[in-house]
């Protein structure tokens, strides 16, 4: 293991089209969650035996925990598992959130990689998301980030947003491009349950945009940003050379083990996954409460153990989702001493028919991929290996 | 059956102290609450036990996946002066579609209490069984309802019922069933103003079946009215229409769970447990007599079952196919008037081609399926069955709209056309009649039973009112108006089939039989529904609708363009897999026609045409 994930639950405020396990109005537990948290990596420390190389502080808004906090959370990995060196530190940051100080201060702690959820540069298109910043304080934060020294900058942006026009979203690309950030990760607006859009829509206070729009703006990022030097290397996911594609992502698409760490947070270990209880104030009580020596974790949830069939179809799904490299047949083979084509023939061979998915020759033998239509249409492919 | 068994001791009634009856209503104007109130009041239930209406309740026992209903109950009810009467209350079924059902057990009685809603007024049902009494020479009680509520219209229903029975205004009794307020009245009106029944016990016997039930272990129960002759349990009977033999198991009354007796005799209400396998060999109307002192004629007005509505019947999942068998087996046993055959569908695969008597019918059946037996099923739009006359001379049926052979081979092509009546409060006339002429029905003429009311005939083909009349009319009178219908005679039409192609196939069970002037408006309705319906898939579908030879409509599916999980990382993909499991398996509840997958529910399409 060398992945370790800690939750952040706690927002500004929540955006209309947000499902993120996070709060708002809910700063005052900021102290007591990360002192949770604190014993909760310490609980794990006997299952890890590798130095971690990537840690990520995702939420909510991690941005929003004091710099000071953030460097107490590295240290104590540190302490309790060891850190490589080279490991790559990522934190969600939103702009509104961010001053030179802070980013300086989160540089220094340990931080080399930020994550920030610019969703776009158009005010119209902020507004109706219902984010909290608007479009100067989103070139600002880029700007204050380069400035306190982050050469490894990934930049979210959501596209499908009520109003949003295809010309709006090529000028996003385009600034996006010219801001000449390393990374880049592009969502397509998805209506989930319980949000206040969903709400709206139901009381039809709000149309979302055409599938055919959708899939023009997804085709536009696709073209667009290869013509501009950058690899689409997983589905929502596009990087300037290798070396900054998401290191801690690679773990989740590659189906390696995890540590999840924080309320609602979700972590692969041991052939299971387990998921942590979800609302922060007993999250913090059930740690407040442990005693070290319990052999389960207390804020456990839920652990479902994965068989080896299991293992197999999630490595797929998630595997296939790295568009350039696909799934390894070799590598498939040698995790679950099967062949590839032989466990999934009919699935592929229909895929193959049907044109969604490919072979592609590589150094280590050949790959399994999803066409560029099969990337358009992902999901029927998914749904053949579950 | 019931909670509880004899409670009251039964002593030799004397035939003069009898009476049968029933209790007619429209829908929801309060014969149940009433029923159940004289049950306690008689105390044939105790309070304690009175927990549910006892004769409505269709789901009152299950014995394996066979539903009982009580139809019949025995009540002794002393009268002020003393005397004790035994009341046999029968009851009737509350749909159109049963009007032979109903007739048969108004026969069975000599009275009948009318119960009317007093906040709603007369309506269709109330008259379509009145009617029927007043054909079985029944003597009416009429009762006004619900007076307990402020809306009550206890002055204008009476005058009403005044001018449409010819009575007395001091006849109408003015009840609450649900708080019970002179509801002892209309039980001392029964004793005082119906007849007892006149009947000759030394006559060889004829008994009336009025409803049956299927019980697993004594066979079909017949339920019966003694008119001629008795019965004891070692008699061997049979049955004048079917020539059924019984060798009855036992013979009892209804007080209110079966009670077995030793003699049944003319004037009595009780049942027969046949032994019988199935309730279609025991039909309702038929006569029962002595084996081998047979009576010379059957009690009049037996009728076979007849259905005249037909759908196929197909389980969701194919797997499902031998419990919707066992299903309809089991339905049928209890349903003389449902028929089912194997029907096989290029779309839908194996199911059945399922006759009932009616739409309402229908729904009972489909909603039985879903609830009782927990099947989910796809029905196909209802059709009728059309007479089509061959060129080479010969006359075909068919009740399903595939089955209709090429126009080159048709001289014509008749369908049932039936009698229609529509009661509505006046304000609704113009629509109705609009409506109706709509659905190519032709307006008879019109009367006026009640203020305010008017009762508007017309001949209309059942086919147009199969499919969302009665929602229509529901919706469009604001739940006002009612009706029922009767069949009158086949009529040759203009008819034409009207053929749904996807991807350039016919689909058998989207076939339907239009008729000529509505083939170009139904085509593009239908079409268009069906774009709305039909998912996008991989490949651009056309839906053309087709009729006479040529494509009248025509419409594409657009091709799927983008479908894919935006987001996956560490924390969902237990939540993201399940989200695309639920996708597949919406994908596997589809129907496969070539390679185009169709939503169940593009089946029922033809069914709402019209929104
Ligand atoms: N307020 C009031 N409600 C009644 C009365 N009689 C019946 N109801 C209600 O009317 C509804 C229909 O009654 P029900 O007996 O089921 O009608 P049925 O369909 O004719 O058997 C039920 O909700 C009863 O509770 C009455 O006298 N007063
Ligand atoms: S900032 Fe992110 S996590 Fe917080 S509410 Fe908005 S979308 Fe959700």
């Amino acid at each position: 293991m060398s992945a370790v994930y800690i939750h952040i639950p706690f927002c500004v405020k929540r955006c209309y089209y947000c499902d993120f396990i996070t709060y708002a109005g809910q700063g005052h537990l900021i102290a007591d969650y990360h002192n949770a948290v604190l014993k909760e990596l310490e609980f794990y420390q006997r299952f890890v035996t590798e130095p971690v190389s990537s840690l990520y502080f995702g939420g909510g808004t991690p941005s929003l925990l004091p710099a000071l906090a953030v460097a107490d959370l590295i240290q104590a990995v540190e302490l309790n598992y060891g850190l490589n060196p080279n490991a790559e530190i990522t934190l969600e940051a939103n702009p509104g959130t961010l001053d030179l100080q802070k980013l300086t201060d989160l540089k220094t702690a340990g931080v080399n990689r930020l994550s920030i959820g610019i969703q776009s540069f158009d005010n119209s298109d902020l507004v109706a998301l219902g984010r909290v910043h608007n479009a100067d304080q989103a070139l600002e934060a880029i700007s204050l980030s380069r400035q306190a020294g982050f050469d490894n900058l990934s930049l979210d942006f959501i596209f499908g947003i009520p109003g949003q026009s295809l010309a709006g979203w090529q000028k996003n690309l385009s600034m996006a491009v010219e801001a000449g950030v390393e990374h880049l990760s592009l969502y397509s607006l998805i209506l989930e349950e319980g949000t206040v859009y969903a709400c709206m829509v139901a009381r039809d206070e709000l149309t979302l945009p055409d599938d055919d729009l959708v899939a023009d703006m997804f085709e536009l990022a696709m073209d667009y940003l290869a013509a501009q030097g950058f690899q689409q290397y997983e589905i929502s996911n596009w990087s300037r050379g290798a070396a900054h594609q998401s290191q801690h992502n690679k773990v989740y698409w590659q189906n390696q083990d995890y540590l999840g760490i924080g309320a609602a947070a979700h972590g692969l270990l041991a052939e299971s996954r387990y998921n942590n209880i979800a609302t922060t104030p007993e999250y913090i009580q059930r740690m407040r409460q442990t005693n070290k020596k319990t052999q389960l974790s207390p804020v456990v949830e839920e652990t479902i153990p994965i068989s080896r069939k299991d293992a197999m179809q999630e490595h797929m799904i998630l595997g296939l989702r790295m568009t350039a490299r696909g799934v390894s047949a070799s590598e498939f083979n040698l995790r679950y001493g099967e062949e590839l084509e032989t466990v999934f023939a009919g699935q592929i061979q229909k895929m193959l028919a049907l044109g969604l998915l490919e072979w592609m020759d590589f150094k280590d033998g050949r790959h399994l991929r999803l066409t560029r239509r099969g990337i358009m249409l992902g999901n029927l492919v998914f749904q053949e290996f579950i | 059956m019931f909670p509880v068994e004899g409670i009251i001791s039964y002593t030799d009634t004397l035939m003069e102290n009898i009476r049968n009856f029933c209790i007619i209503a429209h829908v929801d104007h309060g014969k149940s609450t009433l029923a159940d109130r004289m049950l306690q009041l008689t105390g044939t239930i105790s309070d304690r036990d009175m927990t549910e209406q006892v004769l409505d309740s269709m789901d009152l026992e299950r014995e394996k996946g066979v539903t009982i209903k009580a139809s019949a109950v025995r009540m002794v009810f002393t009268a002020p002066d003393g005397r004790d009467y035994e009341f046999n209350l029968i009851d009737t079924p509350g749909h159109v579609d049963f009007s032979y059902e109903v007739s048969r057990a108004l026969y069975a009685c000599e009275g009948a209490v009318l119960v009317i809603d007093a906040t709603q007024g007369i309506e269709a049902q109330t008259l379509a069984n009145l009617y029927l009494a007043l054909d079985a020479n029944l003597v009416i009680i009429p009762v006004l309802n619900k007076v307990d509520l402020q809306s009550a219209m206890v002055e204008e229903v009476t005058r009403d019922l005044v001018q449409l029975l010819g009575v007395d205004k001091s006849d109408i009794i003015a009840i609450s069933a649900k708080t019970g307020e002179n509801v002892d009245l209309v039980l001392q009106a029964i004793a005082e103003r119906i007849p007892a029944p006149v009947a000759d016990k030394e006559k060889p016997l004829r008994a009336l079946v009025f409803d049956s039930h299927y019980d697993s272990y004594k066979g079909v129960i017949a339920y019966i009215r003694v008119f001629d002759g008795k019965i004891s349990p070692s008699d061997k009977l049979k049955m004048i229409a079917t020539g059924s033999r019984i060798e009855p198991v036992e013979i009892g009354v209804f007080s209110p769970g079966m009670k077995p007796v030793q003699l049944l005799e003319a004037g009595d209400v009780g049942y027969v447990a046949t032994g019988l396998k199935t309730v279609s060999d025991c039909r309702v109307g038929d006569t029962i007599t002595h084996a081998l002192k047979p009576a010379e004629t059957p009690l009049p007005g037996y009728q076979k079952a007849k259905p005249m509505v037909f759908a196929g019947v197909y389980p969701t999942e194919g797997e499902d196919y031998g419990n919707l068998k066992d299903a309809l087996e089991k339905l049928q046993l209890n349903d003389a008037s449902l028929t089912y055959e194997p029907e096989t569908s290029e779309a839908l695969n194996f199911g059945f081609r399922c006759g009932f008597l009616g739409l309402f019918h229908m729904e009972i059946i489909q909603e039985r399926l879903e609830r009782e037996y927990n099947l989910d099923v796809v029905f196909t739009a209802p059709s009728v069955e059309y007479k089509v006359d061959l060129r080479d001379g010969k006359t075909i049926i068919i009740d399903s709209p595939a089955d209709l052979p090429d126009e080159g081979e048709i001289v014509d092509i008749y369908e049932p056309w039936m009698e229609l009546e529509i009661f509505t409060p006046t304000d609704y006339y113009g629509v109705v009649m609009d409506l109706v002429k709509k659905r190519r029905g032709i307006y008879v003429n019109q009367d006026y039973p009640a203020a305010n009311r008017v009762q508007l005939n017309f001949e209309i083909p059942l086919s147009e009112i199969i499919i969302d009349f009665f929602d229509l009319l529901k919706s469009s009178t604001r739940g006002y108006a009612s009706m029922d219908y009767k069949f009158i005679e086949y009529r040759a039409g203009d008819l034409v089939k009207l053929q749904i192609l996807l991807n350039e196939e016919p689909v058998d069970a989207l076939t339907a039989i239009v008729h000529k002037g509505d083939a170009f408006h139904k085509g593009q309705a239908l079409v268009s529904k069906l774009k709305g319906i039909i998912p996008s898939q991989m490949f651009v579908i056309p839906i053309q609708a087709y009729a006479q030879g040529r494509v009248i409509s025509r419409a594409n599916v657009k091709a799927l363009r983008k479908d894919v999980l935006a987001k996956c990382y560490g924390g969902d993909i237990t939540r993201k897999k399940k989200l695309l499991e639920k996708q597949k398996k919406g994908k596997k509840r589809m129907k496969m026609v070539g390679n185009v997958q169709i939503p169940q529910e593009a089946f029922m399409a033809i069914l709402r045409l019209e929104d």
